[in-house]
């Protein structure tokens, strides 16, 4: 049970394994390098490794060849280290079953954090609308009731709000992309209507966050996603 | 090989141009012969009938005049054939009805046949005279109008704006000029030939379009073994004629007309075809050439830009990159043996550095996306409000604990835009307000919906900048005179915001606020133009219960 949980870095370039390496195993964690796709995509199948980094730059395959190649023999998750410039790629691997990103430079702290949150998740296997109760900070939701509460404050949600809370609390910590969110609020015929979001995101906001302009919980991925806040992560 | 080809319009001839050429001038000939000899006889008739009334007046010298008369206005309407066949109408009925004896068709004496004879020579001789002047005045009238034509083609051609333009004009006044379909064929770029469809339906088959090849690759290898030769080319296996497009210089393209059968009548229609084909590819090579020159010019002034923001990497690079460096080797040399306090000071200044490279090198990724000349906005509705936030979020430190004040309504309609451009955008201008304005002063976000547009203004409470220089903040490179040489800065933020705004359709300015402080207010179009509010109430109803 406690022996470390091993992590598999699919990164060409020494000085960012070399970095990685130390970080990681600093914190407890094997690692398993692999320094092209195809060598990756084998050592994922072979090894079983409990969590995948997988870097967007590499010289043989896509983000998304890898992603899609890893997810058709398992769940592991997978999080995507992405340059600037590679917004595209980092989108369609998360929509292609990546599980979260982090963008080229990252401060350790918060791919540490990330990984927490993804290891946990892919432990408890919580991909559906999750029962019982969620608690982060000031906003608490009873989903057997189907109340959300901020502090003392009860908060009434129209249908379609409850359910995108929903369905980012599923994924907590995680950030979930335009596209899977209209898809499971909206449904699949809705997946590019990205102003439905917008302005769904802005009431819930202006319902559950104190500071609009400064949320606590919604926060905003630029032209990826939404993800809420979860501070268990930075433990 | 494939062709691309560009075929005209529907086929309208105008009548006028078509008498210019070919089979509608035919036409019209023979229509005229007809009624010639009907005219001719007739002539004949009148004449024997004015001859007739007042023969008791006249001697047969008169009624020759009579006559005549008539022989010589037939003979200047019409040609040789007419002619001579209104004088023969004319000696024999004069003989049938007025040479004695009269009613038979006989000549008592030599006096009577010189009579007939020399009718005969004056209406030949005359109608020759005529048909000859005729012919000249027809033939000038013909240069006349195809020189027009030539005119007005040439006057088009040179009124058209870009290659697809001359090569519509070419196409229309080559099919108004021979009456069929006509398409301009021209290779690809990659020099091979590529199909486009320009303006309908292509009428070239692929077996046409593979002889066009043929004929143009020929017509090349011909060129330049011959370099003064016209060179020519066509075929009529196919039922389509060919002509190669020669400019100055080797053959660039091909003319292909619908139906080679009959299509000249003469060599002189098949001349001032070429004459309009040339001018047509002279035209066609200019406009490519200037939209290769204009090409040229787009690729020289982004040679430029790269130039100067490689000068300005390489100058702004420099100065975090050699505090990393020179903090990571005195860790790395003597580490141990330093001071907890002079430790982290060095750590706090290589993480520091880095984080300005890193910004540095964002600005450089956005300049060279917005200068490439081909940019692709990433446009989706976005929400001011989160951009704000996660430009926030994403200065991070910088912002400390300084005060930011950020007042968006919560009607503010979205706005079409690149989300990560126009947080970009935001970034850079809240940079500059932490950087200039004084460090105890709070900044002020806000938005308001205005006309169709979003107006997002940052301000602050610093100095402002020197009267004069607003405009100039935009301008690349360009520091203002409070900026200090070494701020971490490098001219190129603002050049940036304005670039950002202007792709997307919109403005920013900016300007010293009354009463003390720097204010930039950005302009964007907001996401379903026409009615931000509705685009508002839009996705409403769905989700409401």
């Amino acid at each position: 049970m406690n022996s470390p949980l091993s992590v598999l870095v699919i990164e060409d370039e020494v000085a960012m394994r070399r970095l990685l390496q130390v970080t990681l195993s600093h914190h407890g964690y094997r690692l398993l390098e692999a320094t092209t796709a195809r060598e990756g995509t084998y050592i994922a199948q072979r090894r079983q490794p409990d969590l995948v980094l997988l870097d967007l730059g590499l010289p043989d395959a896509s983000g998304v060849e890898v992603t899609d190649t890893i997810r058709r023999t398992s769940e592991v998750p997978i999080i995507v280290i992405s340059a600037r410039d590679a917004e595209d790629q980092k989108i369609s691997a998360l929509d292609a079953g990546a599980d979260d990103y982090i963008t080229k430079p990252f401060a350790p702290g918060e791919l540490l954090a990330r990984m927490r949150v993804a290891i946990r998740r892919s432990i408890r296997h919580d991909h559906v609308l999750p029962a019982g109760a969620f608690c982060v900070g000031e906003l608490a939701v009873d989903f057997d009731a189907r109340r959300v509460r901020v502090g003392r404050r009860e908060v009434h949600l129209t249908p379609t709000e409850y359910k995108l809370l929903g369905v980012l609390i599923a994924s907590a910590g995680k950030v979930v992309t335009h596209r899977q969110l209209l898809h499971e609020v909206w449904g699949p015929g809705s997946v590019d209507r990205v102003e439905y979001l917008r302005v769904f995101m802005k009431q819930l906001r202006s319902k559950l966050e104190s500071r609009p302009g400064a949320p606590e919980y919604l926060l905003t991925e630029p032209a990826v996603g939404y993800r809420l806040h979860c501070p268990a992560a930075d433990e | 090989m494939r062709v691309r080809a560009v075929v005209g319009p529907a086929l309208a001839v105008e009548p006028d141009r078509a008498a210019v050429f070919g089979s509608a001038r035919a036409a019209a000939s023979r229509w005229r012969g007809s009624v010639g000899y009907l005219c001719g006889a007739l002539a004949a008739a009148t004449s024997t009938e004015i001859g007739f009334l007042a023969r008791n007046e006249l001697q047969l010298a008169d009624v020759i005049m009579i006559y005549l008369v008539g022989v010589v206005v037939i003979a200047t309407r019409f040609d040789i054939t007419v002619s001579v066949f209104a004088a023969v109408a004319a000696v024999l009925t004069f003989d049938f009805v007025f040479v004695p004896p009269e009613f038979t068709l006989s000549l008592p004496d030599v006096r009577s046949a010189i009579t007939c004879a020399g009718m005969l020579g004056v209406a030949v001789v005359i109608s020759a005279l005529t048909t000859r002047a005729r012919r000249f005045e027809a033939s000038s009238r013909l240069r006349e109008a195809r020189t027009a034509l030539l005119y007005e083609l040439s006057r088009e051609l040179v009124e058209a704006a870009n290659f697809e333009e001359v090569v519509a004009v070419a196409v229309r006044h080559l099919e108004a000029l021979l009456g069929r379909r006509v398409a301009v064929l021209a290779p690809g770029s990659d020099g091979t030939f590529a199909a486009v469809d320009a303006f309908g339906p292509i009428w070239l088959t692929q077996a046409e379009l593979g002889r066009a090849a043929d004929v143009f690759r020929a017509g090349v290898e011909r060129g330049a073994s011959s370099s003064g030769e016209h060179a020519r080319g066509d075929t009529r296996e196919l039922g389509t004629y060919f002509s190669l497009l020669t400019g100055s210089g080797s053959p660039f393209g091909l003319v292909a007309v619908r139906g080679a059968r009959n299509l000249f009548a003469d060599a002189t229609e098949r001349e001032f075809f070429e004459a309009c084909a040339h001018q047509a590819a002279l035209a066609l090579e200019r406009a490519d050439l200037a939209q290769k020159a204009a090409a040229a010019e787009r690729a020289a002034e982004r040679e430029q830009v790269r130039n100067a923001l490689l000068r300005s990497i390489s100058h702004d690079f420099r100065t975090p990159l050699a505090a990393i460096l020179g903090a990571g080797l005195s860790l790395k040399d003597y580490g141990s043996a330093l001071e907890p306090a002079a430790r982290s000071m060095l750590e706090g200044t290589i993480v520091e550095q880095g984080q300005r490279l890193h910004r540095l090198l964002t600005n450089v990724l956005s300049a060279t996306r917005l200068d490439g000349g081909e940019l692709e906005l990433e446009k989706s509705p976005c929400s001011i409000d989160e951009i704000v936030e996660s430009a926030l979020r994403h200065l991070g430190e910088a912002v400390g604990r300084r005060h930011v004040d950020v007042s968006l309504p919560f009607e503010l309609p979205l706005v079409d835009a690149d989300a990560v451009l126009l947080e970009q955008l935001v970034v850079n201008v809240v940079e500059n307000a932490l950087r200039y304005a004084g460090a105890e002063t709070p900044i002020e976000i806000a938005a308001r919906a205005r006309d169709g547009n979003v107006e997002l203004t940052i301000a602050d409470h610093g100095r402002g900048v020197a009267p004069g220089d607003e405009a100039r903040l935009f301008e690349k490179f360009y520091r203002g005179a409070s900026s200090k040489p070494n701020d971490g800065g490098m001219g190129l933020g603002l050049t940036i915001c304005r670039a950002v705004a202007e792709a997307h359709g919109g403005s920013i300015v900016a300007a010293n606020r009354e009463g003390g402080g720097f204010c930039v207010t950005t302009t964007l179009p907001c996401a379903f133009a026409g009615s931000c509010d509705a685009a508002f109430e839009l996705s409403l109803p769905e989700g409401v219960a």
